[in-house]
């Protein structure tokens, strides 16, 4: 764009035409093509004006009267400091396209005009005359309050999402840490009650060896001079006392699971330890006249020895021990590769349990039968190693008919020999 | 004739230590049973006898010691024996515990030649001397 000499505006085009043609000769074509051009000027989407070096509005189109909410005579009259509280803030910019020479452009501005604020984005070009000097600067804007209002919303939800993001973290965090807490309190629960187990198990051990001596003191004493009564008596006190040994002696197998948790994880050969198991319970296969069959699609684990032998030396007693007076015990022992892990299943045709017997199993001292021998401490026990090991047990039983346990083994890969 | 001259028991149930010591007399196993609460009293008396400080009649030829007691325990009177040299007696552990734990931190010291549970028989101290004499000192710590 350039100025003539008279200082009003002309584009280039028209710059063009003073030189080829000689206006006087095409008064209509001039008049029409200016006409043309002023109506393209005024018609642009953009707001484009042109300030001179002494920041007076010299020329622009409709649309940037419109934005203004100005009229054009004020425009063209007042000053810009008058016009726009910001004036200074567009005046330096206007400056550096000035002395630069250079064009300055997506200068994003926030215009108050009568009533409103609204944002536009701004290239400045320097306007040069055809003596190429800077006279002043030529600017185009875009009204870009939409988009701005637009954007600003989305930082607002990108800032309102972000914040959310960080409550559910920080609210994850601390139920990560509340359960992280509650383990360790679990963990703590499990040592003391292992401990209160161990203490149990030996502060009473000590007096009841004491009843034991004072017994057979007495007994000594008394000897011959005891009456038939007494001597009953002394043998319900031997028996209550004996119970009260085995008693002792199962609470510290409990605490010796714990210890055994630690028991090295090797390979297994589960043949093996059903032989083992079969040689030490051998009198009272014989005297049920069970019979133990096993399948094993996986052979060998890897597991402690200690605990799988006290898995399975648990629930082949449990099976015989709670075996049907109707027929013959039969106990089969399998492994089987499933998606989740091993599975050990022992299964037997014993008496079966109720679904509501089925809860109670594994709690430390139930018994649920009473006409056999037993404390009730092999179920929790068993319970305990696999679940210590990662593994979990479950049992299906229809009663009158079978019970079956099935064991998953692990789901960590230690625990799968290759 | 005893089998021992003097045991020295060191535990503090009274009512054990009334109960063994009712054996080791009645069965003839030693002439004399001096009874101590804990392994800190027990320490001062073999102390005395190596120092020769006491009367070598009171010092015992077998020392029947417990594990959990207050004050001092068995083990740490194992350990404070054995780091001043004072393991020139023998000493079996009798004790209610039946955890493996107690019998290995006890049975590792070279003077400690049995571990038994209470209660005491007859059939068990005979078994310790006969252990005792014929190994002299050999270890053996079965049930």
């Amino acid at each position: 764009m350039a100025l003539n000499s008279n200082g009003s505006f002309i584009n280039q085009r028209d710059h063009q035409n003073q030189q080829s043609h000689r206006p006087e000769e095409y008064p209509n074509l001039v008049a029409k093509e200016k006409d043309l051009y002023k109506k393209i000027f005024d018609s642009l989407p953009a707001l484009v004006f042109i300030k001179g070096r002494n920041n007076q509005l010299l020329e622009f189109n409709k649309t940037f009267e419109e934005f203004m909410r100005v009229s054009r005579e004020e425009l063209l009259t007042k000053s810009t400091y008058e016009l726009f509280p910001d004036a200074e803030k567009y005046r330096e910019d206007d400056l550096e396209v000035i002395e630069t020479g250079k064009p300055k452009l997506n200068i994003i501005e926030e215009v108050i005009v009568p009533g409103d604020v609204l944002y536009l984005k701004t290239d400045k070009v320097p306007l040069i005359n055809d003596n190429n000097e800077t006279i002043g600067v030529l600017a185009i804007s875009q009204d870009i309050t939409q988009q701005k209002s637009l954007q600003d919303k989305l930082a607002t939800t990108q800032e309102k999402l972000r914040r959310l993001n960080n409550e559910l973290e920080e609210r994850a965090k601390a139920r990560t840490k509340e359960l992280m807490e509650s383990n360790e309190e679990l963990k703590r629960i499990n040592t003391d009650l292992d401990n209160f187990i161990y203490i149990a198990s030996h502060d009473l051990k000590s007096p009841i060896d004491n009843i034991d001596g004072f017994i057979l003191f007495l007994k000594e004493s008394l000897k011959d001079r005891t009456t038939t009564d007494e001597e009953k008596v002394f043998e319900r006190i031997g028996a209550s006392v004996n119970r009260f040994r085995k008693t002792i002696a199962e609470l510290h197998k409990i605490t010796k699971v714990q210890r055994n948790l630690e028991d090295n994880i090797e390979e297994v050969d589960l043949n093996e330890i059903i032989e083992d198991i079969k040689t030490e319970i051998f009198f009272t296969i014989q005297n049920a006249r069970a019979r133990i069959i096993t399948s094993f699609d996986v052979p060998i684990i890897n597991y402690g020895k200690k605990n799988i032998m006290s898995i399975l030396y648990n629930l082949i007693t449990n099976a015989i021990k709670f075996r049907s007076p109707e027929r013959k015990p039969v106990v089969k022992i399998s492994t089987k590769k499933e998606e989740q892990g091993i599975v050990l299943s022992v299964e037997d045709n014993g008496l079966g349990l109720a679904p509501d017997e089925k809860d109670k199993l594994f709690i430390m001292f139930k018994r649920l039968h009473d006409h056999v021998e037993g404390t009730g401490v092999g179920l929790y026990i068993v319970k305990r190693i696999v679940e210590n090991n990662g593994g979990k047990i479950e049992v299906e039983s229809e009663k009158g008919k079978s019970t079956m346990f099935k064991i998953l083994i692990s789901k960590s890969k230690k625990h799968v020999a290759v | 004739m005893s089998l021992f001259k003097k045991i020295l028991l060191v535990d503090d149930d009274e009512d054990s230590n009334f109960l063994t010591k009712r054996i080791i007399v009645r069965a003839h196993i030693a002439d004399e049973v001096t009874t101590v609460l804990n392994g800190k009293e027990a320490y001062e008396l073999v102390k005395q006898c190596a120092e020769k400080k006491a009367n070598q009649n009171q010092c015992p030829d077998l020392v029947l010691l417990d594990i959990k007691m207050p004050v001092m325990n068995g083990i740490e009177f194992l350990q404070v024996c054995n780091a001043n040299n004072l393991c020139d007696f023998p000493v079996v552990i009798l004790t209610s515990s039946v955890d493996e734990r107690d019998r290995e931190d006890t049975t590792k010291f070279p003077n400690v030649k049995d571990y038994i549970n209470k209660p005491l028989s007859y059939e068990k101290i005979l078994d310790i001397q006969k252990k005792l004499s014929a190994g002299n000192g050999e270890k053996n710590v079965s049930e």
